[in-house]
């Protein structure tokens, strides 16, 4: 008996242990404190050096281009630069920077802030991912190539302080709307210079208590894999505005957990939604959901160097027999809309054409003109998907209605994401699953995809018309004939069809009932200093 | 012994210098490098990159100069995460998977000695099945099943405990409990085994005779004796603890080591992935030396030489 007596005290000191140290995930919820899940953890707080979407989401609270975007109409507002002219030609753009507009340690934003940071972006060195996003700008890309040493001949000015010129290669009509990309920011030399070289990639001068930012908010904590925190910036020029005083992000990359989180209330913003949790939140708290469009496309690439996806009619057939409506409602449940064409609808005033239909008798036409009549010869061919739960149930849901209305054989294959990528460049597949998500909102970043030399064609097409056009839309200044050109382009590329679209994006996130004003869009661009915690 | 342990750290070089050099070719044959991405990035800047961190360079000056790196432990900057060197990284984030490491182990000792003792004592009763078929299940129930459970019942059913995070005390329960659980079921039938071989010695019979109670007899005589296979086997169960928490960590969101590995690994982090399998490594050799010398101290018997 006396051993029992052992263990049950034991297991009660256990128990009460536990009992007595019940609590949260951060110690109370802070009315002036806004939580915020952000997916995987950033690769850096440099807005030259990195390239993805979270780390977008943080550098958007901590900077502040040149213009910005009315998260509601998704046009150019006044931000860094408080008004703008433009020529004639749509060439020349000549910025006047607020003269009250301040960094975090209090140095005034001048012009030389956003050349400097041009200039170190464009430097080869740095080796900045998206340093193509500035080629536009006059001269950029052959003092990145070395072709030009002297940094004055690009075409980026300070005709004083607080006035900025930048003459562009061709006119560029999304370039206002580019600003909001982390790569147009502006950045602080003296800390950059404090830290590291200029052009040095890994400078620690992103750390907390170095970062320095000209945005709505500054940065004070940066615990990698625990939390970024940023507090409002005391010498923002519209700091009155700014109406949340603190904002926490937490790197969460496991859906399931960050989903939990909100549920308890410790999140009042993820990263996503779990696929198999939309159900639940759209019966039980509909007012936590928000699905909005977003400017993304999911589609199959086909390889056209490869037998039988070398025939133009076999990829019709393809593409036609794909029954879209059915992935969309019954695997995807989020909103996402079939895709009968390539560019997502809501960028300006483009609309594309709809070419691709859901036509089964007309796809079997099409695959016996190829010459295998009901599927019958068909050589094999395979879908590559990067691991992934929710692209197998596509592939597999594809690999069926293809199945069912072609009869013919498809295997499905899936790699890890870098053996993935490695195979898409060299070619090395027959059907691959991809993406496109806009980098700024013009038809044309998706349209460039598929020029002949574009490193995202992939596929092996080439097509000197479309090409042509593309290039034409580059250079025209009006918006109608540009639209024109594009819509022609898309015309052709959905005529040969290098690739299948399904469906369009949509942006899924959880949202507490305490924030208000997000005013959800199709960039998926939040405006932090617009967002208000209820009382 | 002073020689033996000399000889077995001077045995640790060839060993560290292989598993840097297999795991350098290893990763270079993985297809797809660090700098591959969904959107293609431009020729120019592709070879910029490769020029900045010398992946242009032949691959034997690459493994040189790496190794040499290695050697004034200088393990380079990481690749994905430019803000930080390898080392600042590493320090960062190593305390926090030995601190859970170490929860895991206490309460897989904790729960492991008194089940495997109580099992041993009522051998073939009900007490002896129901903790038998517990161990077993635990050997069974991975910590990736295990975890989601303890969440579902404790934070999100009774609310007691936090689903996530590494601040404060209560929060390291539940992951502690994750990763230790599988541990304590392997002790517990250890431990059982053990007691019963131990049980049968004459020694134990003299303390029963001379009127010993049960719980003195269980835990200070019979318990001693059966720790010896225990050591053997938590030699390479606390390298598991400090190694293997990759999922517990991303299951409870802890800024460990883990977790960095395994996302270095899908990355193709090359500097990171080295830098974190040669800390792995070490840690494995060290505790095996430890496991060796506290075993000759428990049994006279194991030489050194």
């Amino acid at each position: 008996m006396q051993v029992y007596k052992h263990i049950v005290i034991i297991f009660i000191l256990l128990l009460s242990f536990l009992s007595l140290v019940s609590c949260s995930f951060h110690q109370t919820i802070d009315n002036d404190q806004l939580y915020v899940g952000n997916g995987a953890e950033v690769q850096d707080l440099d807005p030259a050096t990195v390239s993805g979407v979270t780390e977008h989401r943080v550098l958007s609270a901590l900077f502040e281009g040149l213009t910005s975007l009315d998260p509601k109409t998704l046009q150019p507002i006044p931000a860094a630069a408080e008004t703008w002219e433009v020529s004639n030609d749509k060439t020349v753009y000549t910025f006047h920077l607020r003269s009250n507009a301040y960094w975090s340690n209090g140095d005034p934003v001048i012009a030389n802030d956003f050349i400097y940071s041009w200039k170190r972006i464009l430097s080869p060195r740095l080796s900045a991912e998206y340093a193509y996003l500035l080629f536009c700008i006059k001269n950029a890309k052959k003092y990145y190539e070395g072709q030009i040493v002297n940094f004055d001949e690009v075409g980026a000015k300070s005709l004083d302080d607080h006035t900025l010129q930048v003459e562009l290669e061709y006119p560029t009509p999304y370039f206002l709307k580019m600003q909001v990309h982390n790569i147009w920011y502006p950045i602080h030399k003296d800390t950059v210079e404090k830290y590291g070289n200029f052009d040095e990639r890994n400078n620690p001068c992103t750390h907390a208590g170095r970062h320095t930012s000209n945005g709505p908010y500054h940065l004070v904590e940066w615990i990698p894999n625990k939390i970024i925190r940023v507090e409002k910036n005391p010498y923002y020029w519209d700091k009155e505005y700014v109406s949340i005083p603190i904002i926490s992000f937490y790197p969460i990359d496991n859906q399931m957990t960050e989903e939990r989180l909100f549920r308890l209330g410790y999140l009042d913003l993820t990263s996503t939604i779990p696929l198999r949790k939309l159900d639940y939140y759209r019966i039980n708290r509909p007012q936590s959901l928000l699905l909005h469009p977003y400017i993304g496309v999911y589609y199959y690439r086909l390889n056209v160097k490869n037998l039988p996806l070398d025939n133009k009619l076999v990829r019709k057939a393809l593409a036609y027999s794909i029954e879209r409506s059915q992935i969309t409602e019954y695997i995807l449940k989020g909103g996402e809309r079939p895709a009968f064409y390539y560019v997502p609808g809501g960028i300006g005033s483009y609309r594309s054409p709809e070419k691709i239909k859901y036509d089964i008798e007309y796809a079997k036409g099409l695959l016996a003109q190829a010459g295998y009549p009901d599927g019958k010869n068909f050589p094999s061919v395979e879908i590559l998907f990067n691991s992934s739960e929710a692209h197998k149930i596509i592939a597999e849901a594809i690999q069926r209605m293809w199945k069912k209305n072609l009869n013919i054989d498809v295997k499905l294959l899936n790699q890890d994401w870098k053996v993935y990528l490695s195979s898409l460049n060299q070619l090395d597949y027959q059907i691959a699953r991809s993406a496109w998500i806009a980098d700024f909102l013009d038809p044309i970043n998706f349209l460039e995809c598929f020029l002949s030399y574009s490193g995202n064609n992939r596929t092996g097409w080439v097509n000197q018309q479309f090409d042509n056009l593309v290039e034409s839309a580059y250079k025209e200044i009006d918006e109608d004939k540009r639209n024109q050109l594009m819509f022609q382009a898309e015309e052709i590329l959905l005529d040969e069809l290098p690739i299948i679209p399904i469906y369009f994006y949509t942006w899924k996130m959880l949202i507490s009932t305490r924030v208000e004003n997000l005013n959800p869009n199709v960039l998926g661009y939040i405006h932090w200093k617009e967002l208000k915690i209820k009382e | 012994m002073r020689r033996y342990i000399i000889r077995k750290l001077l045995l640790f070089i060839p060993v560290l210098l292989a598993i840097a050099t297999l795991t350098f070719f290893l990763i270079r044959l993985a297809p797809g490098g660090p700098f591959d991405r969904d959107k293609n990035v431009p020729a120019e800047v592709q070879q910029s990159l490769e020029r900045y961190y010398h992946l242009d360079e032949p691959l034997l000056k690459q493994y040189f100069r790496y190794l040499y790196g290695v050697v004034r432990f200088d393990f380079g900057p990481s690749f994905r995460k430019p803000g930080y060197t390898i080392n600042e990284w590493i320090l960062m984030r190593l305390p926090v998977s030995i601190e859970l490491g170490v929860y895991s182990l206490i309460f897989a000792l904790l729960i492991g000695l008194i089940c495997g003792t109580v099992a041993a004592f009522y051998q073939n009763t009900w007490i002896d099945t129901i903790l038998t078929s517990f161990a077993a299940l635990g050997i069974c129930i991975p910590a990736f099943v295990l975890g989601p459970i303890l969440v579902l019942i404790f934070a999100l059913h009774w609310e007691i405990l936090p689903v996530a995070g590494w601040d404060f005390p209560q929060q390291k329960i539940l992951p502690s409990i994750s990763l230790g659980f599988m541990y304590s079921a392997y002790i517990a039938r250890i431990i059982r085994s053990s007691i019963i071989e131990v049980l049968k010695q004459d020694y134990i019979r003299t303390a029963v005779a001379k009127g010993s109670s049960p719980t003195r007899i269980l835990f200070i005589h019979a318990l001693k004796g059966s720790l010896q296979p225990l050591v053997t086997f938590l030699g390479p169960a606390i390298a598991g603890l400090l190694t293997g928490s990759f999922i517990v960590e991303t299951i409870f969101q802890i800024p460990g080591l883990g977790r960095e590995f395994v996302e270095a690994t899908f990355n193709r982090d090359y500097t990171m992935i080295i830098a974190i399998v040669l800390l792995y490594a070490v840690l494995i050799l060290i505790f095996n030396l430890i496991v060796d010398i506290i075993q000759g101290y428990l049994d006279p018997r194991i030489s050194y030489e």
